[in-house]
């Protein structure tokens, strides 16, 4: 298989999958189950004059938004995976907001979460979303630099061996990336006991500790690329290159 | 460096942290770690960061339109990623086989590589490569690429390849090239080169008397003894003025005007050389008379102190800074690019250690100002003078100045300079069709007027289509 196909297909691969899971997920949350009637009112004449069973609904929607992630897909371009991750994320976040300490939603109108999926099924199809948002986002790229190399006048088996280092370097990032994170999820109601036990005595709520937190760890993580990133690299060779004697040679000749 | 892409990562896991936070969910809150960590993952893995580059071969000296080979091993060091690396080629340089750019990926060993390539110098000139030019690009593009430059030093002279007259092998061709007319100094040792048949003068050996003609001539007249005259060795003097101004540069960068006109230069150095004669090079620029002589200026600078006392006076004095320091003049500062009459070996290889450098604009001074700097060692002697460079009927003033300076300075002996005008056909090389060269023949034959102009002042016009005629016939057809 042409290495550029076999980028497109890992693409598809990865852009279905996480719709469909997402799809899934979204059609087993409270929020879908309180919406159905009034989605079938809406829509159920509609399905009835194409000769669509109402009662098909979840799979008339599951396949229309495959459909949808099929066409940004085939798009293939930065903007539609973006679009891509909106609207799974559009899907995801009802069965997300099940799991959430305070209740937003019921706020607006009444609403009491009661989810039928797994709270690790929800976080592994968020893992799903991310490492999707992330792998297209650089797939994009991957195809992209493979044009600049070639333009540039590179071997075509060079490019290959590039894109395919790229590609292993890129499901090992992400999958290695998912594995900490899921580590971190498990671990946190354990640090959270132990931290509990020594915390309770503190005034502030965990609201302003956390948000405290999170604007230290963006802060320090800008700071640390800003600082960082290869910065010093550059200059050290360019300073090596400028300093060698090779306006000085003298012609052996 | 943080890139844009790498904000647009931490911007996204922070709404995910903060959204965590507000609704109170886990979920939310680690896969808004997910892309810090895969930042953090990227950044600590980093892009390859060293490259050491070692070169195979060796510096070469070549003539033009040949091929060289080359090979550079790279290792590269650290990290993971892409690396590009290229031998930066001049443009002259052809390739013609390998390659001199590869692209690489590195991956958690180190990595060696090596690329070989052939190419073909199509220019002359002394080329210094510089070294490895090379890029690391972080894999994921979070931070910025490494670019370096790995010297590894590879010096290639390519010297023009003078057009040897010698090869022509008709001998009434050979002697088509005019030689110097007189000897420099009459003193010096005879070669066997027959140069004429003249009167006896006290001192002559009796030996080098033609008693043949001696008799023919006696028979119909008294006459004096008639004695063979033999060429001396070494005391001709032939001059070539190089043109090097911007029109010679009509053509491609590798067969321009200009490339021809050095390649002329260098057959008749190597022609004449070769033949006993005192060759010297004077480079020029036809445009440069603009500038009205080396010496003096055309107009004089206003004193600009003078004029700004007054404004002085009715204003105070306000603080300007450091401001550029203007030039003085337009002039360029350059020097004269002669290489007086010498012989043998040693000048041929002088003027071909020059014509590596000649460039568009290489001389500094016109042909009159040229001509006027190597005066001392043109006057009382009689040598050829070959001008090289590419009529044009729009700008003819500057030779004409030119020949005016040469009859000055030669003409005291009151014997006719004997000077070719090597008119190079640079609109026939610049033609790429048949319309552009159509187009060229019309430009060639505006020049008709001032070629009958210049051979009325004595001057021999040859000229030169490279594209359909060699050196050696355009010099037969120059009285043809």
């Amino acid at each position: 298989m042409r290495t550029e196909s076999y980028i497109r297909s890992a693409e598809l691969g990865v852009t279905l999958a996480s719709t469909y899971m997402v799809a899934v997920t979204m059609l087993q949350t409270s929020i879908y189950y309180k919406l159905t009637p009034y989605i079938l009112m809406v829509f159920g004449p509609l399905l009835t004059s194409f000769g669509a069973d109402p009662a098909f609904l979840d799979m008339v929607i599951l396949g229309l938004v495959v459909a949808l992630s099929f066409s940004f897909w085939r798009r293939g371009d930065e903007a539609g995976f973006g679009r891509l991750f909106s609207l799974n994320m559009l899907m995801f976040f009802p069965s997300v907001i099940d799991f959430s300490m305070f209740n937003w939603v019921n706020l607006i109108l009444p609403y009491e979460p009661a989810p039928s999926v797994p709270h690790l099924w929800v976080f592994g199809v968020g893992l799903l979303l991310q490492g999707t948002y992330l792998f297209l986002r650089y797939t994009v790229r991957f195809r992209m630099l493979r044009g600049e190399l070639e333009e540039r006048g590179a071997e075509p088996v060079d490019v290959d061996e590039v894109s395919r280092g790229q590609m292993f370097y890129l499901s090992t990032l992400v999958v290695g990336t998912g594995a900490i994170s899921a580590v971190v999820y498990y671990m946190v109601p354990v640090v959270m006991g132990l931290v509990n036990i020594r915390s309770y005595r503190i005034p502030f709520p965990h609201v302003v500790i956390g948000v405290v937190c999170t604007i230290l760890i963006a802060a320090a993580t800008i700071l640390y690329l800003r600082s960082g990133g290869g910065g010093e690299i550059l200059v050290f060779d360019v300073l090596k290159s400028e300093e060698s004697p090779n306006g000085d040679s003298t012609n052996p000749m | 460096m943080i890139t844009r892409d790498t904000q647009e990562l931490v911007v996204s896991g922070v709404t995910f942290l903060v959204m965590g936070m507000f609704l109170g969910n886990l979920i939310f809150i680690v896969l808004g770690l997910f892309p810090i960590v895969f930042l953090a993952l990227g950044i600590i893995i980093g892009q390859p960061r060293e490259l050491v580059a070692e070169r195979g071969g060796e510096d070469q000296k070549i003539w033009v339109d040949r091929q060289v080979e080359d090979s550079v091993t790279v290792t590269v060091r650290g990290g993971v990623g892409m690396v590009t690396f290229s031998d930066v080629l001049p443009d002259s340089f052809k390739l013609e086989d390998g390659t001199n750019f590869k692209v690489i990926w590195k991956g958690p060993r180190d990595r060696t590589e090596t690329i070989r390539y052939r190419v073909t110098c199509a220019k002359r000139g002394r080329f210094e490569l510089e070294g490895i030019a090379w890029e690391a690009r972080h894999p994921m593009q979070i931070a910025s690429n490494n670019l370096g430059l790995y010297p590894t030093p590879r010096i290639y002279i390519v010297q023009p390849k003078p057009l040897f007259v010698k090869r022509v092998r008709e001998r009434k061709a050979i002697t088509r090239i005019p030689m110097p007319m007189e000897a420099r100094i009459k003193f010096g040792f005879p070669t066997t080169d027959f140069l004429e048949v003249r009167d006896y003068k006290p001192g002559d050996a009796y030996k080098n008397i033609n008693w043949k003609v001696t008799a023919r001539r006696l028979s119909a007249n008294p006459s004096a003894y008639q004695v063979n005259e033999y060429e001396k060795e070494g005391k001709k003097v032939v001059w070539i003025f190089l043109d090097t101004a911007s029109h010679m540069a009509l053509g491609t960068t590798v067969q321009s005007t200009l490339e021809y006109a050095v390649r002329a230069a260098l057959g008749f150095s190597d022609f004449y050389l070769s033949r006993e004669c005192q060759v010297g090079l004077c480079i020029y620029d036809y445009d440069a008379r603009e500038w009205e002589g080396s010496y003096q200026t055309i107009g004089v600078s206003p004193d600009l102190d003078a004029i700004l006392s007054v404004v002085d006076q009715m204003e105070a004095e306000v603080g300007v800074g450091e401001l550029p320091q203007e030039p003085a003049m337009d002039r360029p500062v350059v020097g004269s690019k002669i290489l007086f009459p010498d012989l043998g070996r040693k000048q041929q290889f002088r003027i071909t250690r020059e014509m590596l450098n000649v460039d568009i604009r290489y001389g500094g001074e016109s042909l009159k100002e040229a001509i006027h700097s190597c005066r001392r060692h043109i006057v009382g002697s009689l040598p050829l003078f070959i001008i090289i460079t590419m009529i044009d009927a729009s700008k003819t003033e500057g030779l004409n100045e030119g020949l005016r300076e040469l009859y000055k300075y030669s003409g005291k002996l009151r014997r006719t300079p004997n000077i070719i005008i090597f008119n190079i056909q640079g609109y026939n090389i610049a033609a790429q069709n048949e319309e552009e060269s159509m187009a060229a023949e019309i430009l060639d034959y505006r020049n008709k007027p001032v070629f009958a102009s210049l051979r009325r002042m004595g001057a021999t016009v040859v000229n030169w289509n490279p594209k359909n005629r060699t050196f050696a016939q355009a010099l037969i057809e120059q009285r043809a």
